[in-house]
């Protein structure tokens, strides 16, 4: 009796640190700015936010971002719903490889993307001087468009639109094809029974998604921040914080901001959970698709063939386009000389090597390597924490370890770098003397749902009951957990540390803000300090975008690896 | 009104065959069953009148005309699903809608029907509330009233009644006869359970590994098994092995036979023709055919007459069924129907009559 009630003690002291980590590095912060933002000189006032708003440099931003929130939803739900459609209805030769090839976008950084895209499309960029030189037309055009808008909508949709491929596509999979069935046995086309029931019982997921693609279009920094265009929200928090103390409109942005993604998250939380349905497991999976690759009686070989070919076709324009980014960062970082050509007149692998060598970019890729272990390791202590606590025990307010964990995911890495900097100045803590501790908690804050997620998803797929059984033969709960619980969940752990890895390493908001001085700055701050330093900048920021993605692609296809086919789960929105 | 006709249907998954020449007719306005174990194949052949999978070869018709393939859509089959697929994002007037909306009816008719529909299945009133907010036995009989309001040619019914505890299976099978029989529609039923099968068919398959063992009435399969596996499996079965002593003619085709067994001589009435003298064969009892000596009741000629000791009883209620011993050492299973009559201590001896028509003679 004595040993259980200890034994309860150390759950709840387990969740009790859990808590003070929430309370001072995520609630802290919050509370410090909504403080600054509404008691700015004591009593409660709205002055700042009145002041902000008669700016009209303000308004422009908000409506600005807001239209980029929303084209960008809207682009990728256009392209993520064309594409999984396809996938849905037809078998073609090659569509594991090509479904692999469409989430390519998801392994370069956005905001390094752009520095590719800048290359090719600027006024004076390689496809204007190819239109030119063939005398397609004379004068440059603008392709990115309003100060580099459209190129910011480019690439974010590029960015995130394999992100809703793989929510729409794991939701229609995991969808019981019986639904399909009887909406056939009822006499229903394809188009219908899409529309009117896959459609209908994915859209939770859907929507999940499309607000996670929307708040991360509204909140990045780097993409905007590499194309220089300010007039966005992000960008304007971004400089508002070197003067904090002077100008405390900052506090007001932010939390205006803070407010609005929370907001959006509840409402959707709220309007999909009502609509979520328990779906019955997979009962009988037949071959649901039109296998292009067989006869199929009915339709002549030609028409076959060239269905094939419309779908090849639009894959590969899509392919194309995604993979322009990429190309360009290619080019940049072998580039020796290019000056207004269409291609570099001199290549050259010298980038590869001043990697390693130049001082800023190694002491970087060191920093990172150092930030990224130490977040996975607070993140798997904390993270297997929680999932333990919350999918196992169900201790008392395990609800609200939950709570917090997901409530992470709607506070913009923006807000709580800017929140860090504002309330632990001149502690301990201070980022401005040594940012290390604060850039892990801040990376460990926002990447933790991704642990929680892959733990939980490992505790709840091995039974509890096995646990019990070991239980019954006299093992202790701590034998237990080492040799049944954990060997069963290892390979999800594996996977949720890796991605946490990944992302740490190429974090960009946290980075930029936080980290003020060089012997601090990790790689994703160098790309951006060097991208923009006259001289071979660019060429060695592409270099270092180069193998930032190349760790992404291994990291990717190791866990991939690890956890079978499943990989589109890690994505996987609400 | 429709009646299906499968030819010589195959159907195999690589190289793995999952149906095997299967060969039936279902008439116009039939109750058939597919009866099987789990993985005998009955899902798949029904799934194949669907149309959801398309056989290896064969041919199913349909009225006589020729549906292998016929996508699902267009082959007006309504269908209530193991899990009732009713959709969940929409509600049951809505479910019951869908294929009325597919079949073009006007708005007026669509909500009639629907009101028809939910009567017949006794839910009127449920129109506005989601399936799942509803019993797993109202959620069946949404699901029946989806599948009849579109007017099927056929119905199919995929163990439709396994979801459901045991008292409200026993009272949908007796419903779902009755609406069958009222609309004279043509249904396949697919069931594990034999008494589902027992009680509701018409005609029934017994399916066992993709091949069609016995096609027959409940009745037909019942006293007449075409193998002691389909005794076994349908029913409960005393079975033994016998050698024939003697055949002795009654004319018609019918017979006494004079059989050896671990019982003793034992006589059965059999109509089974070609059978030899020493011939070996197996015999098969029901429980129910070992009955009770009444005391004073006067012996037919050749009346089987053994003595057996009561090993164990279980009360079933209704009925009551003995574990008994015969010697030397040969268990068997008896069922008395009247369990109030006498009591039954393990130990006790009584005498049994076995009466000779219902020793089935079995070849295999």
């Amino acid at each position: 009796m004595e040993k259980s009630l200890f034994r309860g003690t150390g759950y709840y002291l387990f969740a009790g640190v859990i808590l003070v980590f929430f309370g001072v590095f995520l609630f802290y912060p919050i509370y410090y700015i909504l403080r600054e933002a509404f008691f700015p000189s004591g009593p409660f006032s709205l002055e700042l936010f009145h002041l902000l708003f008669r700016n009209p440099v303000t308004r422009e931003s908000l409506l600005n971002s807001l239209e980029l929130g929303i084209l960008v939803t809207f682009l990728t739900s256009i392209l993520a719903l064309s594409l999984a459609l396809i996938f849905h209805r037809y078998n073609f030769y090659g569509k594991a490889w090509l479904s692999g090839l469409l989430l390519m976008p998801l392994i370069i950084p956005p905001f390094v993307g752009a520095i590719g895209i800048k290359q090719l499309f600027s006024r004076f960029g390689s496809f204007n001087l190819l239109l030119m030189n063939g005398g397609l037309m004379s004068e440059p055009i603008d392709w990115l468009g309003s100060a580099g808008f459209w190129g910011v909508v480019f690439l974010e949709t590029l960015h995130l639109y394999p992100i809703m491929f793989l929510n729409l596509t794991a939701s229609i999979a995991n969808l019981d094809p019986v639904y399909d069935e009887a909406a056939q046995s009822l006499g229903a086309g394809f188009f219908r029974r899409f529309r009117t029931v896959t459609l209908p019982l994915v859209l939770p997921g859907y929507f999940a998604g499309a607000v996670l693609v929307f708040l991360w279009a509204m909140t990045d920094l780097g993409t905007p921040l590499i194309f220089n265009y300010p007039r966005v929200i992000p960008m304007m928090i971004f400089n508002m914080i070197t003067d904090i103390y002077a100008n405390p409109m900052g506090y007001a942005l932010v939390v205006f901001l803070l407010l609005f993604t929370a907001t959006c998250f509840l409402v959707a939380r709220r309007w999909a959970g009502g609509k979520s349905y328990e779906l019955y497991g997979k009962g009988y999976s037949a071959p649901r698709e039109i296998d292009l690759t067989q006869p199929i009686e009915g339709m002549p070989s030609s028409k076959r063939w060239l269905k094939t070919g419309w779908i090849y076709l639009y894959l590969f324009i899509i392919l194309g386009i995604s993979a322009l980014p990429h190309l360009g960062v290619l080019i940049n970082s072998l580039a020796g000389e290019w000056f207004m050509t269409v291609l570099p007149t001199q290549w050259t692998f010298k980038y590869y090597q001043e990697v390693f060598t130049h001082p800023l970019a190694f002491s970087s890729i060191k920093m990172s390597l150092f930030l990224s272990l130490a977040t996975v390791l607070v993140s798997l202590v904390l993270g297997v924490g929680i999932a333990y606590l919350t999918a196992r025990k169900k201790i008392k307010g395990a609800f609200l370890l939950d709570a917090l964990t997901m409530l992470t995911l709607t506070v913009p890495g923006l807000v709580l770098a800017f929140g860090y900097i504002a309330s632990f100045s001149g502690t301990i803590f201070d980022p401005r003397v040594n940012p290390v501790f604060l850039l892990v908690m801040a990376y460990g804050v926002r990447r933790l749902p991704y642990m929680v997620r892959s733990a939980h998803a490992g505790f709840s797929q091995s039974s509890k009951t096995l646990e019990e059984a070991s239980a019954s033969l006299g093992a202790s709960p701590a034998r237990s957990f080492i040799k049944i619980t954990l060997p069963l969940v290892l390979s999800h752990l594996l996977v949720g540390g890796l991605m946490v890895f990944a992302f740490s390493m190429l974090e960009v908001s946290d980075s930029l803000i936080l980290a003020m001085q060089e012997k601090y700055y990790p790689i994703t701050k160098t790309i951006w300090y060097l991208s923009g330093r006259p001289g071979d900048g660019l060429a060695l920021a592409s270099a270092m975008g180069m193998l930032g993605m190349f760790l992404l692609l291994a990291s990717f296809l190791l866990a991939g690896r690890i956890l079978g086919k499943k990989l589109g789960d890690i994505f996987r929105a609400g | 009104m429709s009646s299906i006709k499968i030819r010589e249907l195959n159907y195999a998954i690589g190289t793995r065959e999952i149906l095997h020449q299967v060969n039936l007719e279902i008439a116009t306005g039939e109750f058939f069953f597919l009866l099987g174990p789990s993985g005998s194949g009955k899902t798949t052949l029904l799934r194949q009148l669907a149309g959801f999978t398309r056989p290896s070869s064969g041919e199913i018709f349909l009225n006589d005309k020729r549906i292998n393939d016929l996508p699902a859509r267009y082959r007006n089959m309504g269908m209530v699903f193991q899990s009732y697929a009713l959709f969940p994002h929409l509600s049951v007037g809505e479910n019951i809608r869908y294929g009325l909306e597919i079949r073009k009816l006007s708005r007026e008719t669509q909500t009639l029907k629907i009101q028809e529909a939910l009567e017949r299945v006794g839910l009127t009133g449920y129109e506005n509330r989601l399936p799942g907010s509803l019993s797993g036995g109202e959620q069946q009989r949404v699901a029946l009233a989806r599948a009849l309001v579109i007017e099927p040619h056929v119905l199919l019914l995929d163990e439709p009644l396994s979801n459901l505890d045991a008292q409200l299976r026993i009272r949908m099978r007796r419903e779902l006869r009755d609406i069958q029989k009222q609309l004279g529609i043509t249904a396949v039923y697919v069931t594990h359970d034999q008494d589902e099968a027992l009680s509701m068919a018409d005609r029934m398959a017994v399916l066992v590994d993709g091949h069609i063992l016995q096609l027959g009435s409940p009745h037909e399969i019942y006293y007449q098994p075409a193998d002691t596996f389909i005794a076994n499996f349908i029913g409960k079965a005393n079975l033994l092995r016998t050698a024939i002593r003697d055949i002795k003619p009654l004319g018609n085709g019918t017979q006494d036979i004079l059989l050896e067994t671990d019982l003793g001589p034992l006589w059965s009435r059999s109509h089974k023709p070609n059978l030899k003298k020493d011939q070996l064969i197996f015999c098969c009892i029901r429980p129910e055919s070992i009955q009770m000596e009444v005391p004073g009741e006067p012996l037919q000629e050749r009346d089987n007459r053994v003595e057996g000791t009561v090993m164990d009883t279980r009360f079933y209620g209704e009925s009551r069924e003995l574990s008994l011993m015969f010697q030397p050492a040969l268990p068997l299973m008896a069922v008395i129907s009247n369990p109030r009559q006498g009591a039954f201590q393990k130990g006790d001896k009584f005498h049994f009559r076995i009466p000779p028509a219902e020793i089935i003679l079995l070849d295999k």
